[in-house]
């Protein structure tokens, strides 16, 4: 084993979960239509980087079913899906970019709600069918913290919500004990490493472990995950 | 479908505008104003940075200055997409 991407794919070779078993062009497919389809509205990811993740225009990476991307995209999924079937949730809050996981994880959970985001849209897209309204809220509402109370579940994409980490504090807020909340893409494409206490990110995970009201623990695999559990 | 695209963009250009008033830039009329605009009002307010880890100041800097910038980015291009999609959809 010559490096640590052999490892991703020897894992997922390794591994029998839903996340590994996607057809991986079909995918990468379906990420380049929507590539096409946001050019049309006259901007470009491969010109304009829209965030952390996408200044390595990740979308882009994963409309190539034999990319290295795939392969670590295809890790994290199968991360997410252990952590859930561990957990046995029953009800998940998904708030993320990534619409296949979205997909994936209605297999797995038997209530999941959705943030409002364009990545729903892609979801249903790729589905091929809508949600109902029941099961889609706002951001307005998330921002508040106006949700439901009996999540065992929550799923945030930190650079959704890096603009406000509020957000987070007001979802965990109406979270009971016991109840788990999963940070994804912690480690920004590894520059929470290299930057340390200067990240953008670290301040804010930094108090999560000082908190008196959570067990909290980093697992710096794929793109990083922080598990926060209720006490 | 139950995605709201109406809602979705209401919410991108509010947080939007929140944003740039942090960086001082009084936006009456989003669609005029480009992300080099926003990458530019970014650099005046937090001030130009780089990635040095040598120099603790310096990456403080870089670390104020990315997470704006970043999520400028972010939310100036689903402006872009979600406004596009209103006016043509």
């Amino acid at each position: 084993m010559s490096n640590n991407y052999e490892l991703f794919q020897l894992t997922n070779m390794l591994s029998h979960t839903l996340s590994s078993e996607i057809d991986q062009s079909s995918i990468a497919n379906n990420n380049f239509n929507i590539l096409q389809d946001e050019m049309q509205t006259g901007v470009d990811r491969s010109r304009n980087a829209i965030g952390y993740s996408v200044q390595l225009n990740w979308l882009e990476q994963i409309s190539n079913p034999s990319s290295s991307a795939m392969d670590i995209e295809i890790l994290s999924r199968s991360m997410i899906e252990i952590i859930l079937r561990i957990k046995n949730s029953s009800k998940l809050l998904f708030l993320g970019m990534n619409y296949v996981l979205g997909a994936t994880v209605k297999d797995i959970v038997s209530t999941v709600h959705y943030a409002n985001i364009l990545n729903l849209k892609y979801m249903e897209d790729y589905l091929g069918t809508s949600l109902n309204e029941s099961e889609v809220i706002s951001m307005q509402r998330l921002e508040i913290g106006d949700i439901d109370e009996d999540y065992d579940t929550v799923f945030l994409d930190t650079e959704l919500v890096s603009h406000d980490f509020g957000i987070v504090d007001n979802i965990w807020a109406k979270l009971s004990s016991g109840s788990l909340l999963i940070l994804n893409t912690v480690n920004d494409f590894g520059f929470l490493y290299s930057s340390k206490n200067q990240h953008p990110y670290f301040e804010y995970l930094m108090r999560l472990t000082e908190d008196t009201d959570k067990y909290v623990f980093h697992i710096p695999v794929a793109t990083g995950f922080t598990l926060v559990v209720k006490k | 479908m139950a995605y709201n695209l109406q809602g979705d963009f209401e919410y991108v250009q509010n947080t939007l505008l929140t944003l740039a008033s942090v960086v001082g830039i009084d936006i009456n009329d989003l669609s005029s104003i480009t992300l080099n605009d926003l990458m530019e009002a970014c650099s005046n307010t937090f001030g130009q940075a780089e990635h040095n880890q040598d120099s603790p100041i310096a990456m403080s800097q870089y670390a104020q200055l990315r997470r704006y910038q970043s999520s400028f980015r972010r939310f100036w291009y689903m402006y872009t997409v979600l406004n596009w999609r209103i006016n043509n959809v």
